[in-house]
């Protein structure tokens, strides 16, 4: 079998464990684009939880293309080596947010494909049950009309 | 090697497979369904877009064009796309159908009709009434009237809906008419055996006639093979194309892949509206270069697709209950392609947008704005990455000036149509009129893949239609 982009990003990424779709330096970029993406959020969530969100998300969905996510983090992490010669985990907040002002938004190619970790922040944010109350959405089962009559009575009975 | 003996194999259970499936089992024959995705029943589902995306939509969600600029979101489950889809039965225009006949698809109008007419009464779907409005459509219309638009009201086929807002990630209360809910049981009821998280690797030809598929099944990827020599591939545009080129057929497949291209605009009100509790879509503006759509998600996928970082997404998100969103859809022109990538080892789909395209996008994106703007929006939010807001028709030329190419926006697409297309011109088409591929007996192809080029209007009825127009010479002996 030719050897594969996929190939080399799994042997060459650092090592996933079991049940888990990212290795723990992956998993703290997110938690280090979270806290800056989400400045400003209404939904009170850490970024800890947020990029456990995300990973529980990946699990999940099974992709085939989940490597590709491991890849654009590893990438999230290196490219501002070259125009900041730091690292993003190596950067502190406030670089991080510079960064991401001057070069994600509307950026050209390899800071465009890193700006895509947005979404899985978004979604690692918003799809936690914390966001609706922040954002004034009514889950399904909580609106009254959905509500099977009484439950909740005879439940906290 | 488990192996099955079957009269008819269908790859795919979505809006053509399952209609295949049924029409098979209706005439008697041993039908096997394959499909990749899970076979998730309504008691399974949940309203929770985080837990439901991941399972019923194509690689997780997360599936993009090539050069990253076009999300393109596809059911992968027993259903497909219909599960994940809003139940929008729209009728093409006539020129769509006169242009495929321009390219060696017969493609006969009144056979059309009669599929339409049946399967919306088969569907039982009604035509959305003032009181199915959300607020947010409510809104759009009354901004479309002031400006003299026409908008509609869509043809939707959802049971007995109780406009929960959640069509998107299937429908935890079974009412919605997918084909998980209509074609796919019934095709069981008549003895189809449907076996989900089951991959199709390749379909075995011999001496240019069909034989069979081979495939991986459940979480060990056990090898399953399906003796038949009959075969329908309706695994979607993209998975069908993938599942010819894997299995050795190349001849014009992965060629006139469109899209439906969309770019989704935000309006902002003064007041405070809730739009996420009732159906999501429900009225429409038919444009002859485009379609709009007025839309609302739940609230993961709100965030998504607002624009914005950091404060500026907060504040608006903050103001969740004051947003208003519509898309502005385009049929792309047909110049993508589904290609076996050897540097990445699987499918991957090429597209650029035309300057056609483009210029179609950016009427359909101030169409809307000034329709917002009409229904007294504070300012109108365009599908920007660094926010860019419109509070009068003065502002509207920043969208010629900043929406140039796909990169530009944040584009995204349920509607890819193409890539093996119908055409009876062996140098054009990968399959017949009649959806048999070129060149192979047994095998067809029966999904949004066929379409020469797009459909311009959501394709799930054309799908339909098609398979059903075909069926029966398809599954003859």
């Amino acid at each position: 079998m030719r050897p594969t982009l996929e190939h080399l990003a799994v042997a060459l990424l650092p090592r996933v464990e079991f049940g888990r779709a990212l290795a723990h330096t992956e998993w703290l970029t997110i938690v280090e684009v979270a806290e800056v993406i989400l400045a400003g959020s209404p939904v009170e969530i850490t970024p800890e939880r947020v990029a456990d969100n995300v990973e529980t998300f990946l699990v999940a969905g099974r992709s085939r293309r989940a490597w590709r996510v491991r890849m654009l983090l590893t990438l999230v992490d290196l490219v501002p080596l070259t125009a900041y010669k730091k690292r993003f985990r190596n950067m502190t907040r406030a670089e991080r947010r510079r960064l991401m002002e001057e070069r994600w938004r509307g950026g050209s190619y390899l800071w465009r494909v890193c700006s895509k970790v947005r979404n899985l922040v978004m979604l690692g944010a918003y799809g936690d049950v914390r966001a609706d109350v922040a954002t004034g959405y009514v889950p399904v089962p909580l609106r009254p009309r959905f509500r099977p009559s009484n439950t909740f009575v005879k439940a906290s009975a | 090697m488990r192996t099955i003996t079957a009269d008819v194999c269908v790859i795919g259970s979505g809006a053509g497979g399952a209609l295949v499936a049924w029409e098979a089992a209706k005439l008697g024959k041993k039908t096997v369904v394959l499909e990749r995705g899970p076979y998730m029943r309504p008691s399974e589902m949940s309203t929770a877009e985080s837990k439901m995306i991941p399972r019923l939509y194509k690689d997780g969600g997360m599936q993009m064009s090539t050069s990253l600029d076009l999300f393109i979101m596809q059911g992968s489950c027993v259903g497909g796309s219909t599960v994940i889809s809003n139940m929008v039965l729209m009728r093409p225009d006539a020129k769509v159908f006169s242009r495929w006949r321009g390219m060696g698809a017969n493609v006969k109008d009144d056979v059309m009709t009669d599929a339409f007419d049946t399967i919306e009464g088969l569907l039982g779907a009604t035509r959305r009434e003032a009181s199915d409005l959300s607020e947010s459509s409510k809104l759009f219309e009354r901004g479309a009237r002031t400006l003299g638009y026409a908008p509609e009201r869509m043809m939707k086929a959802l049971g007995n809906c109780r406009a929960c807002g959640n069509c998107n990630i299937g429908c935890t209360f079974g009412s919605k008419k997918s084909a998980l809910a209509t074609f796919v049981p019934w095709a069981e009821e008549l003895g189809a055996e449907v076996l989900a998280d089951t991959e199709v690797t390749r379909v075995r030809i011999e001496r240019g006639r069909v034989t069979g598929v081979e495939a991986k099944c459940g979480p060990r990827r056990e090898p399953l093979l399906v003796n038949a020599k009959k075969v329908v591939v309706a695994g979607g545009a993209i998975g069908s194309s993938a599942i010819l080129l894997r299995s050795g057929i190349k001849k014009n497949v992965g060629t006139r892949l469109a899209f439906n291209a969309g770019a989704m605009v935000v309006a902002e009100l003064e007041q405070s509206f809730d739009a996420f509790d009732a159906d999501q879509m429900t009225i429409f503006l038919k444009h002859d270069e485009y379609l709009i759509e007025a839309t609302h998600n739940p609230i993961m996928s709100t965030a998504l697709i607002t624009p914005g970082w950091m404060e500026e997404h907060g504040n608006l998100m903050r103001r969740a209950k004051h947003l208003a969103y519509a898309g502005a859809m385009v049929g792309t022109e047909p110049n993508g392609r589904v290609v076996m990538s050897p540097f990445f080892g699987h499918e991957e789909t090429r597209f650029r947008a035309s300057e056609r395209d483009m210029a179609r996008l950016r009427k359909g994106v101030r169409t809307i704005a000034r329709i917002f703007l009409a229904a007294g929006a504070k300012r109108v939010l365009l599908p920007f990455e660094e926010p860019t807001y419109v509070t009068s028709e003065a502002d509207l030329p920043v969208v010629d000036a900043k929406m140039r190419k796909l990169s530009d926006f944040q584009c995204g697409t349920s509607h890819p149509q193409g890539g093996n297309p119908m055409s009876d011109d062996p140098e054009i088409g990968a399959v017949k009129s009649n959806l048999a591929v070129h060149g192979v007996n047994g095998l067809f192809v029966c999904d949004a893949s066929v379409f020469p080029d797009s459909v311009e209007v959501n394709p799930m009825l054309s799908v339909m239609a098609i398979a059903m127009a075909n069926a029966q010479e398809m599954l003859a002996s």
